[in-house]
């Protein structure tokens, strides 16, 4: 065999063999690690799948993405593109799972460093990217650096929102309010108003279908920031926050049907 | 949580009220007998321009001719969505393996579509129908919210509400940012006292408030109460972070905490020196931005652009590494925007701002003093700009002007 036929040979080795390299991840960053009605926290920075319960979550290749749950977006996130750069990147894609805070580190990632990751698409439970009142009111900010970038006005214009580079963001927004619900303007899931977990480009009061005076949070792209899609709407209001009871179970259950 | 109790008591004694808000309910509530949307609804018809929840354009805009982008033309990524029936939410866990595999592959699609649609355009010159919540700038949305908890003494199902404004979030030296106030009991406006507000540092692991820096005084503004203030530059010193304004305040004998946070990003690290030209590039509109650079680094600088009519089209974006130095800046406006608005020239330069990004610190900018414009370019043909997809080619480079 010449060398011209050598060479030949192994581009079409490596032209075949370069689609087996790639691989698709589910990368799933968690959200604030702080306490919800107070400031005990144990464990700033997960380890494994501590956040999630110590349950590995489902979709092809999963990876925790663990960073610094109470510092400010801008100290920790760092740290979440990091993983990105890791699993995201040439031949590799990646379906994103984020919930509450993690969402708002991804958008800061895609806006203010973003263009160099392949995402296929972003399952958003909870998003905290538009902030939450609670984030005054239970006394966040009081408790750690990234509680006080989640109030409203700091968190949304912290990045340019619209800027996720292509990728759809599917919100999943959970109703399943708390005693102090009545804090969160319209439905909320505990700890976050439909405002921001439905992708909302602004504030504003949002319900379920059927509530009385209230708007409905309207559905697909409809007063959403760019590339964000209402998928669910808990109108059964029977999903809060928590990775143990709420709206990160539906997203885990879409995880695992399409994140393939 | 589904209807407040304090909400429906206001609601349930005023049925005019209640007639009001049901006719200005968005339409899916609406009283023609419409069905309430699925829990994920199809998308709904094309997004022309302003949508529920979407801010309205500056008063400046407004009167200057369209306040929007165009009606009839769909954000580009909204037009995406054909598939209703695959795009709705169902629980996986009802559908059959085929159904599944047939909504993965929708889904997969969707994501190669949004790419592409995103790729029209390139990064560094956006159309602003996708960024409507930038069409003006320093647009921070509104909180409203109870004054206080029942449990800190409030009279529980009539409790005071406030809606809390602010015009900005970073402040430099020598920038001033206006805050207000107003109140409402029972959905009727009613008058609201603020009894102390003091400005503080707010810093530490955990956070905790300085001393007072400012004490800051409110005054009426027709239903409002409205307060301007400065950041104390010779107090704040070498101080970069969160500054706090805190207000204690009253309304209908209630008494509450109020929090307007700001982050103190400290002197700019360059200045704008204005736009230098305009220019044709590859079938482009380029504005040059004269910018002053003091200290080296990865500076974000963006700029609005309108059309001649006041058609708010493009968010032109500088994203990069400049040392010290004078630079013209180029910020572009990309030539299939034009088209696709049906936009016509003279464009306009409306305004600039910026910062230089700082990675893994708090605060993670130090901004600019925006600059206000406007500057009008040439007026341009339309075959003079091209309506071609993006190409891929990177943003023109920054270029240092010879003395």
């Amino acid at each position: 065999m010449n060398r011209t036929s050598l060479l030949a040979t192994a581009a079409a080795l490596l032209a075949w063999a370069a689609p087996a390299t790639a691989t698709n991840y589910s990368l799933y960053i968690h959200g604030r690690t702080g306490g919800v009605t107070g400031c005990g926290v144990s464990q700033p920075t997960p380890t494994g799948w501590s956040y999630w319960n110590g349950q590995v979550q489902p979709g092809v290749n999963p990876v925790p993405v663990n960073y610094d749950g109470t510092a400010h977006i801008s100290v920790a996130n760092p740290t979440v593109r990091g993983y990105l750069d890791t699993y995201c990147t040439g031949g590799n894609s990646c379906y994103v799972a984020c919930h509450s805070a993690g969402c708002a580190h991804l958008g800061y990632a895609l806006d203010l460093f973003g263009g160099r990751w392949n995402i296929l698409w972003i399952d958003s439970g909870g998003s905290a990217e538009g902030g939450t009142e609670l984030s005054d009111y239970l006394g966040w900010a009081t408790c750690d650096a990234l509680g006080s970038d989640l109030r409203t006005g700091t968190a949304r214009a912290l990045y340019n929102h619209n800027d996720l580079r292509g990728s759809w963001s599917y919100m999943f927004a959970g109703a399943k309010g708390a005693a102090y619900s009545f804090i969160l303007p319209g439905d909320d899931d505990a700890v976050v108003p439909f405002h921001s977990a439905g992708g909302m480009s602004s504030t504003g009061r949002w319900c379920t279908a059927g509530t009385w005076l209230c708007s409905t949070l309207p559905g697909g792209t409809t007063g959403k920031y760019g590339y964000h899609y209402l998928y669910f709407r808990d109108d059964g209001a029977a999903y809060d926050h928590y990775v143990s009871s709420g709206i990160p179970r539906v997203v885990a259950s879409d995880m695992a049907a399409y994140a393939r | 949580m589904r209807a407040r109790a304090w909400w429906a008591a206001a609601a349930g004694a005023a049925a005019l009220a209640t007639l009001f808000l049901l006719a200005t309910a968005s339409g899916e509530a609406g009283w023609d007998g419409a069905p309430e949307i699925p829990v994920a609804a199809p998308d709904l018809p094309p997004v022309p321009g302003r949508s529920p929840g979407a801010r309205e354009p500056p008063p400046s805009q407004a009167a200057a001719g369209p306040s929007g982008p165009r009606e009839g033309a769909p954000r580009t990524e909204a037009a995406d969505r054909e598939r209703p029936d695959l795009d709705d939410y169902a629980d996986p866990t009802d559908l059959a393996p085929g159904e599944i595999e047939a909504r993965r592959q929708h889904r997969l699609a969707q994501a190669r579509r949004g790419r592409e649609n995103y790729a029209q355009h390139p990064p560094f010159s956006r159309p602003l129908r996708e960024n409507d919540d930038l069409v003006a700038p320093e647009q921070i949305a509104p909180t409203v919210r109870p004054l206080s908890p029942p449990d800190a003494g409030g009279p529980g199902e009539l409790s005071a509400v406030v809606r809390q404004t602010q015009d900005r979030v970073f402040l430099r030296p020598g920038s001033v940012a206006t805050v207000g106030l107003e109140a409402t009991i029972g959905g009727e406006p009613v008058p609201a006292r603020v009894v102390s507000a003091a400005l503080v540092r707010w810093a530490g692991q955990p956070p905790a408030a300085s001393e007072p820096l400012l004490a800051v005084s409110f005054s009426p503004a027709g239903p409002l109460l409205t307060a301007s203030f400065a950041p104390p530059v010779e107090t704040l010193g070498s101080y970069t972070g969160d500054l706090l304004l805190r207000v204690e305040a009253e309304v209908g004998g209630e008494r509450g905490d109020l929090i307007y946070a700001f982050v103190y990003t400290g002197a700019p690290p360059a200045t704008f020196a204005g736009v230098v030209r305009d220019r044709l590039e590859s079938g482009s509109v380029v504005f040059d931005v004269g910018l002053e650079v003091r200290r080296p680094g990865r500076y974000r600088i963006q700029g609005r652009i309108d059309d001649a009519t006041g058609l708010p089209l493009a968010l032109a974006r500088f994203d990069g590494e400049l040392a010290a130095g004078r630079f013209d800046l180029p910020l572009v406006l990309f030539g299939k925007i034009v088209h696709d608005e049906g936009a016509t020239s003279p464009f306009v330069l409306r305004d600039l701002e910026g910062f230089r990004l700082l990675d893994g610190v708090y605060p993670d900018r130090e901004t600019l003093d925006p600059w206000a414009g406007p500057y009008r370019s040439r007026a341009y043909r339309p075959d003079e700009l091209s309506p071609a997809p993006w190409d891929g080619s990177p943003a023109p480079a920054p270029r240092q002007p010879t003395p």
